[in-house]
């Protein structure tokens, strides 16, 4: 066994961390979009 | 507060643009760095694995009080139990064949993770199975346990782990750390443990109750593990090393054996996240970019802010005339919410007259969090994965 079981995800530190996450995972994906969306375009123009 | 507020709204999109643009000419000028959806390496890919390609394995070490009712239970999923007595010096490997064990008696104190890999290798579970459901002495698993986790060993499936329910008798029913510990493991489990499994970011699993290919085993087990809490550096091989998905399967269910006492629920607590922390440590958790680092990274932002808003709540309301009893009110209204979800879906009523000690036991937690902390910091590897356990109940009038 190990870790953080023994605390409870409950209060505003949760709610916190939860938007955090989500806003940074919703722009890492942006970026990564953006990123790949330039390297088609590169490999389509090389092409 | 209004001029920040326009500052903030220009500025935070300012951000976002300029970074798109920058990520459109990262893609345009190093197309080779930028992993293309269809180009994705795939996980490891398993064959499928049958109930009579699995078994189970118990170290235990003076384990007679519970280990009979530990092999039964695993039994009971219908299939071969093995045994690895860690120089016991009770009844535990007499205990263990009479419930129709397989055998191992060391006779010198290895430690739970030495011995379990004695005990794979001597066995030869690595030759006769595809999976092994590795168990604690005092753990009871329900009949259908190694079935569920079976259904969530998918193809790119390395771990399965059980879930946790605290083994709660009549006699103890007014003990509060096991009232603590059972609302804890609802709480986690059903928040973190399945959000972590959705995306494959599982940081901790149950080292007591969890099922493991055997490739993995292969892998993990020959190491001696750097921390002391041995499962902890087996999942983070597994994420590091890309081993397999690591899942949570709700309906194993198995009853775990929970401390009693204050000094055993610090102990264990302590020992858990000093483990923990040295795993942050020794695995370089949030120097990669990947997404368990991420997920990682977000969860240690969320143990700051849990450490710093208990007392900082308690500061603030004190401190805004309503006194200290109001202060340890307000935090009781918000963990009241959760704690009233827990009884019911727990059918444990009872649950709810525990509010104020689990208050206080939540501000109590804080302080083994630092602790533990700084434990890590001052001994970031241990020699010897080896530890005691608090003592465990008999499973007889349960």
């Amino acid at each position: 066994m190990s870790a953080d079981q023994d605390l409870p995800v409950t209060g505003a530190s949760a709610a916190v961390t939860g938007m955090l996450g989500g806003a940074l995972a919703a722009l890492g994906a942006l970026l990564v979009a953006a990123a790949q969306w330039g390297a088609r375009l590169r490999n389509r123009t090389a092409a | 507060m209004t001029r920040a507020l326009l500052i903030l709204s220009i500025a935070i999109p300012a951000f976002v643009l300029v970074s798109v643009i920058a990520a459109i000419a990262y893609g345009w000028l190093r197309p080779d760095k930028v992993r293309q959806r269809e180009a994705a390496p795939a996980a490891p890919r398993f064959e499928p694995v049958e109930l009579s390609n699995t078994a189970v394995l118990i170290a235990c070490r003076n384990g007679e009080a519970t280990i009979a009712d530990a092999v039964a239970a695993a039994k009971a999923n219908g299939v071969e139990v093995y045994v690895v007595s860690d120089a016991s010096t009770d009844g535990t490997a007499a205990r263990a064949t009479a419930a129709g064990a397989h055998v191992l008696a060391l006779t010198e104190n290895v430690g739970k993770p030495e011995a379990l890999k004695i005990a794979y290798q001597r066995f030869g579970l690595s030759w006769l199975y595809d999976a092994v459901t590795i168990l604690d002495d005092d753990v009871t698993i329900e009949p259908g346990f190694v079935a569920e986790a079976l259904a969530l060993l998918d193809d790119d499936v390395a771990i399965v782990v059980g879930k946790n329910v605290t083994l709660w008798p009549e006699a103890r029913r007014w003990n509060v750390w096991l009232a603590k510990r059972a609302y804890s493991y609802w709480n986690y489990q059903v928040i973190v443990r399945r959000l972590q499994s959705a995306f494959n970011v599982m940081n901790c699993i149950s080292g007591s109750n969890s099922m493991y290919r055997t490739t993995l085993l292969d892998e993990v087990l020959p190491v001696a593990p750097p921390y002391i809490v041995d499962d902890t550096y087996w999942v983070l091989e597994t994420h590091r090393r890309g081993l397999g998905k690591v899942v949570y399967a709700p309906r194993a269910v198995a009853w775990l054996q929970d401390p009693t006492t204050l000094r055993d629920w610090y102990k264990q607590n302590l020992r858990w996240l000093w483990g923990t922390f040295q795993g942050i440590i020794g695995h370089r958790v949030g120097r990669q970019a990947s997404r368990f680092d991420f997920a990682y990274v977000l969860l240690m932002f969320h143990w700051l802010l849990y450490v710093l808003n208990g007392p900082l709540t308690v500061w603030l309301v004190a401190s805004a005339g309503l006194g200290f009893g109001r202060a340890l009110a307000w935090l009781a209204a918000g963990q009241l919410i959760w704690l009233s979800i827990a009884a019911w879906r727990l059918r444990l009523p009872r649950l709810v007259l525990f509010l104020p000690a689990i208050v206080v036991l939540d501000l109590l937690y804080r302080v083994i969090m630092v602790h533990a902390l700084v434990k890590a910091i001052r001994q970031p590897t241990v020699e010897r994965c080896v530890w005691t356990s608090p003592p465990r109940l008999s499973l007889e009038g349960r």
